[in-house]
Parts: C-alpha cells; sequence; structure tokens
C-alpha cells in the first residue's frame, strides 16, 4: 500500500474508535491481524498477543465491558509506505468504581490489502496498573 | 539538508554503537524529552528539558545498565517526524541481570537535530526485569 492508501486506512480505524462503532472498526481489519497490547494481561485481560480478528475482537469486548471510553485525541499520527505509528490519549472510566483513568498509547501499524495486519501497542502499563487499583503498586 | 529518513538511522546507529559523542551531536540544545516510565526505579526517566538535561540522563542510564544490543525494527518517517521500535537488550550492573523489552521511540527533528522525543515501554514489565521479581498485586 502506498502512503496515501495508508493514511486513509489509518483515518478510518480513528474515526471509527472515535464514534465507538465496533463493526465500522472490524470493517477496517484484517481476518488475520497479529495483534499485541505489551501490558500484563492479569490487570488488562484484553491485553497482550491476539491473533486473528475475531480474538481480538473478543479482547475489545473485555476492554468495553470493564472500561467506557470518555475520550480519545490523536497526539501525533505518522504514516509511511504500508506502515503509520501514531500517540494518542485515552480517557477511559473503569465501570466497577466510576474512576477516571488517563494514559497516552503508542501504536505501530501495518497494513494489507486496506486494512490493518499488524498492531503493536505501548502504554506506561505501570502507572496504568496503578491508576486501574486505585492506589501505588508496592516495590 | 540531510532527508529524516538517514538522520534517524545514523542516530539508532551512533546509540547502537554506544557512541555517546555522536549521539550527543543529534540532540538540539532546547529538547523537550520525556520516557513515560516510574523514576523511583528508573530515574534517568521522566521530563527533560535541554540537551544537557539529556545527557545528563543517559550518563545516568549508562552508570547503571550495559547496553548489550539496539536492534530498530520498525522505523516510520513522516516529514520531521519518525517513530521507531526496538528490540533492546540492557544489563543491569548491580546485579548482572539481563533486560530485553521493546520499545517504542517518537522523534521530532529541527535543524537536523532531535526536538522532541518520547518514549514508551511496557514499564510493568520493565520494574518487574529491573527488580528480578513479579509484582505483588
Amino acid at each position: 500500500m502506498d502512503t496515501e492508501a495508508t493514511r486513509a486506512a489509518l483515518d478510518a480505524i480513528i474515526a471509527a474508535f472515535s464514534a465507538g462503532d465496533s463493526d465500522r472498526l472490524a470493517a477496517c481489519y484484517h481476518d488475520d491481524i497479529d495483534w499485541l497490547f505489551h501490558a500484563p494481561v492479569s490487570t488488562f485481560p484484553f491485553a497482550g498477543a491476539r491473533r486473528g480478528k475475531a480474538e481480538v475482537f473478543k479482547g475489545y469486548a473485555l476492554l468495553y465491558t470493564a472500561y467506557r471510553v470518555a475520550d480519545y485525541r490523536v497526539l501525533a499520527k505518522l504514516v509511511d509506505g504500508d506502515r503509520a505509528a501514531m500517540i494518542s490519549e485515552v480517557r477511559t472510566v473503569q465501570r466497577a468504581t466510576g474512576r477516571s483513568l488517563l494514559s497516552r498509547v503508542a501504536g505501530f501499524h501495518r497494513f494489507a490489502d486496506g486494512k490493518l495486519i499488524e498492531y503493536r501497542g505501548f502504554t506506561d502499563s505501570f502507572d496504568a496498573v496503578e491508576q486501574t487499583l486505585g492506589r501505588e503498586v508496592q516495590l | 539538508m540531510t532527508d529524516t529518513r538517514t538522520i534517524v538511522r545514523d542516530l539508532y546507529d551512533a546509540y547502537g554503537t554506544g557512541d555517546g559523542p555522536r549521539v550527543a551531536q543529534f540532540l538540539h540544545d532546547d529538547i523537550d524529552w520525556v520516557i513515560y516510565a516510574p523514576v523511583d526505579i528508573f530515574p534517568f526517566a521522566g521530563v527533560r528539558h535541554g540537551r544537557q538535561a539529556v545527557l545528563s540522563a543517559l550518563a545516568d542510564l549508562a552508570s547503571n545498565y550495559i547496553l548489550r544490543s539496539y536492534r530498530p525494527e520498525i522505523m516510520i518517517v513522516d516529514g520531521d517526524r519518525a517513530a521507531v521500535m526496538s528490540d533492546v537488550h540492557f544489563v543491569q550492573k548491580s546485579s548482572g541481570r539481563a533486560m530485553r523489552f521493546r520499545l517504542a521511540n517518537f522523534l521530532r527533528f529541527q535543524d537536523g537535530r532531535v526536538i522532541e522525543f518520547r518514549e514508551f515501554i511496557d514499564t510493568f514489565d520493565a520494574v518487574e526485569q529491573a527488580i528480578g521479581r513479579e509484582l505483588s498485586l
């Protein structure tokens, strides 16, 4: 894919995610997506490695069961050939407690046939765990 | 003027080969730098402003960890910005413990130098590797 096609595919994902439209989001994902979010699955069951669209969206279902996305902003967006990278700021509300969590997420994306086929996500997961627990982690 | 992709490759080659003076040449005097990680475990992390402050953080890192390998796996360049995902291997000097993780860097360049730097890492995993045990929640 060339850079402009990749940019359009990434923008479609951002728009679908921002709108909270799972069906539109799913249409942007390749059936064979290789997905990995670097965070402890003990605290974030939706994280870790997932293969295939069905598995990824099972993870998203877990995410949306536990959290509500209150705000989503793209802070940086880079596109280069079939790859893209983003920094986004996500504010979620933990449904069980009503606690508001704020995280910056770095994502690396690769596209094939107009769809997302590879994703690697990063966040300050130690900070995210502390926000989720509502207390400091004892070292 | 050298293009961003060439500068990024040169910068990561310099860092990967432990060439501190060459790395320093790539830092803008007014660099805005953040490593998103807990500073009580990683004192070189957090916010730094200016070249000297960043060099001091890098010196602090080097005094506690030996860089074994730094291998960029994904390099994305768009205008004056770059994003790099790397496979990194350090050894903790105090314990001899090997630490391995992936890093995500986002950089912006001005006048051929890094003026903005953001680093992301799975810090929960990095803390566990640094302290040599699982965290109790």
